[in-house]
């Protein structure tokens, strides 16, 4: 199951960047996959917890458009780790998919 | 005013999110208004329009956007955001890919990357939107 460890990881670090500004929206999904990708007993479990991952990708209103705010303010420091860890996720998903 | 920017591109997360990923990127050579719609506790994203949101049922189908995404995150949509994005602004524009069902997109969007490290980026009026 390529990547898979690296994932797991990255997910556990988005969890802990949506929990310290409170965001249980989003937290909460990623919970929900990296128990999927955790449990995964195959090749195919594995790939299609990954696709649903790549799903949440997308224009308004999806996980790329997510800005952390806190108490009406945007919380700088943690949307720019968000950021990248969203960009480099992307990366990893996309060569399981593809590879 | 805008002034075709050389070079810029999107990676691929963002620049999917067009039809055939397809887009121009422009540099603002004036102060432009945009829109976008959210939740009432996130005012700002990354994806904009021109064009004045008219309902939620509306953009989600001009908008393609989904009431849920895998994983059971729920995209609430309370608010009309209107946002002054500065001159000197990179933005990327095309039209917005489909997100399957009836969540159909082909309007305008506009990308604007990491708007929180843009000084002068400004929600300038916001209201409700009609459910």
């Amino acid at each position: 199951m390529k990547n898979k460890a690296a994932i797991e990881k990255l997910i556990l670090d988005i969890i802990n960047i949506l929990d310290s500004v409170g965001e249980i929206n989003w937290k909460n999904a990623f919970l929900s996959h990296y128990n999927r990708i955790l449990s995964a007993a195959n090749e195919n479990d594995y790939k299609q917890a990954i696709r649903d991952v790549m799903g949440m990708y997308g224009g308004m209103g999806s996980f790329s458009d997510v800005v952390l705010y806190s108490q009406n303010r945007i919380c700088v420091k943690e949307t720019r780790k968000l950021d990248k860890l969203r960009k480099k996720l992307y990366s990893l998903v996309t060569e399981v998919i593809t590879g | 005013m805008a002034k075709i920017a050389s070079g810029a591109s999107l990676s691929d997360d963002l620049a999917r999110t067009f039809v055939g990923g397809r887009y121009k990127s422009f540099v603002l050579q004036e102060d432009i208004v945009v829109y976008r719609v959210g939740s009432k506790d996130q005012a700002l994203g990354q994806f904009f329009s021109k064009e004045i949101p008219v309902s939620e049922v509306q953009v989600r189908i001009d908008k393609a956007i989904r009431p849920e995404w895998p994983g059971g995150a729920k995209s609430q949509i309370d608010m009309v955001y209107k946002v002054r994005i500065p001159k000197g602004t990179t933005v990327h524009v095309g039209e917005i890919a489909n997100q399957g069902d009836f969540y159909l997109g082909g309007t305008q969007q506009i990308v604007v990357e990491k708007p929180w490290e843009i000084p002068g980026v400004e929600v300038i009026d916001s209201w409700p939107i009609v459910k």
